[in-house]
């Protein structure tokens, strides 16, 4: 892979760090977040023996939509604490799309600084699940 | 078949189903996603032959798309309780979420009260909304109590929080969530 998760990840943190940054560096640090974490979050649940479930949530959304559905609905034989962590990077994963979102195109919304800051503990976190919860084994 | 039958049997099958599905989920829960699931559902239930269209059923459950509203109206007064600031169209983004998810007022004081346990002695000094708006995919509004702490209990709440929705079979709808998050200390870092 020529790039992998943890550099974007790495990337956008170096991003939303960036000191004095102006708006529209916020809403682009915003929106490298959401990718990053994407990808990131992508990349785990493509390693689980059992993928989440998709339902209705995203019948008519594209491949975001679907990958938070899959996460919010780990599957049954998912064991205790990976399904935990799916639905944790779910709510992390859901914080950065609403950031992403607002950056992108609701430019008459103000972006502060605690977004930004928000933003990357939640790449930090979801770091830190996906290294501390590997997606590995099946219930027993 | 002629229309006025064919009105009055759209009318008792629409009925029957909106009487099963307020059995099943109670009057506070219709969302536009059940009247949307009605939709799909009238014509294999409606006798051969006969045809209904979304505008027939949305004419008839006008008052259960009324009721939607008012529930996600009172969805998000609950969340303004908790001190959340916002602007007008930020309040009516939200709003459309929750009425696209079908969140009710319910939904948000359950989702809270789990939060709560995880949170124990702790209080949250401020609170945000975060609106995911998406016309195609899904709409979701999530709750960030901000803490005083350190990144690492942030952390361990949050795992917290996703652990005991999966040990206790809590079902939040996705349209809602409560997350923590911290206080900003004029650090990024």
């Amino acid at each position: 892979m020529a790039t992998s998760p943890d550099d974007l990840c790495t990337f956008a943190t170096k991003l939303c760090q960036t000191k004095q940054i102006n708006e529209p560096g916020r809403r682009a640090a915003l929106s490298r977040a959401y990718y990053a974490s994407y990808h990131a979050c992508r990349t785990w649940h493509a390693g689980l023996p059992s993928f989440g479930r998709k339902t209705d949530m995203s019948k008519d959304g594209g491949v975001h939509s679907e990958l938070l559905d899959r996460l919010f609905h780990p599957d049954a034989k998912t064991k205790e604490d990976c399904a935990a962590a799916s639905r944790n990077l779910y709510n992390q994963l859901n914080v950065l799309r609403g950031y992403r979102t607002d950056s992108d195109y609701e430019l008459d919304e103000d972006i502060d600084d605690e977004q930004v800051s928000d933003a990357v503990d939640r790449i930090h976190a979801i770091v830190r699940i996906i290294k501390t919860t590997p997606p590995s084994a099946k219930k027993n | 078949m002629d229309i006025s039958y064919r009105v009055i049997a759209t009318g008792l099958v629409a009925g029957i189903a909106v009487n099963a599905v307020y059995a099943h989920e109670g009057v506070d829960t219709f969302s536009l996603r059940d009247v949307e699931q009605l939709v799909h559902f009238l014509p294999s239930a409606a006798p051969r032959n006969d045809t209904f269209s979304p505008t027939d059923v949305a004419v008839l459950d006008a008052p259960i798309v009324d009721r939607a509203k008012l529930s996600a109206e009172s969805a998000m007064r609950r969340i303004a309780d908790l001190g959340v600031n916002l602007t007008d169209k930020a309040r009516m983004r939200a709003e459309r979420a929750l009425l696209s998810a079908g969140i009710t007022e319910g939904d948000v004081s359950n989702y809270l009260a789990l939060a709560d346990k995880v949170l124990g002695a702790n209080t949250f000094k401020s609170a945000r909304i975060v609106v995911a708006d998406d016309p195609r995919g899904f709409s979701s509004v999530t709750a960030i109590l901000r803490l005083s702490m350190s990144n690492d209990d942030i952390f361990d709440l949050n795992s917290k929080l996703a652990l005991l929705e999966v040990k206790s079979g809590f079902q939040p709808k996705p349209g809602f969530g409560v997350t923590f998050g911290r206080v900003l200390d004029g650090n990024i870092a």
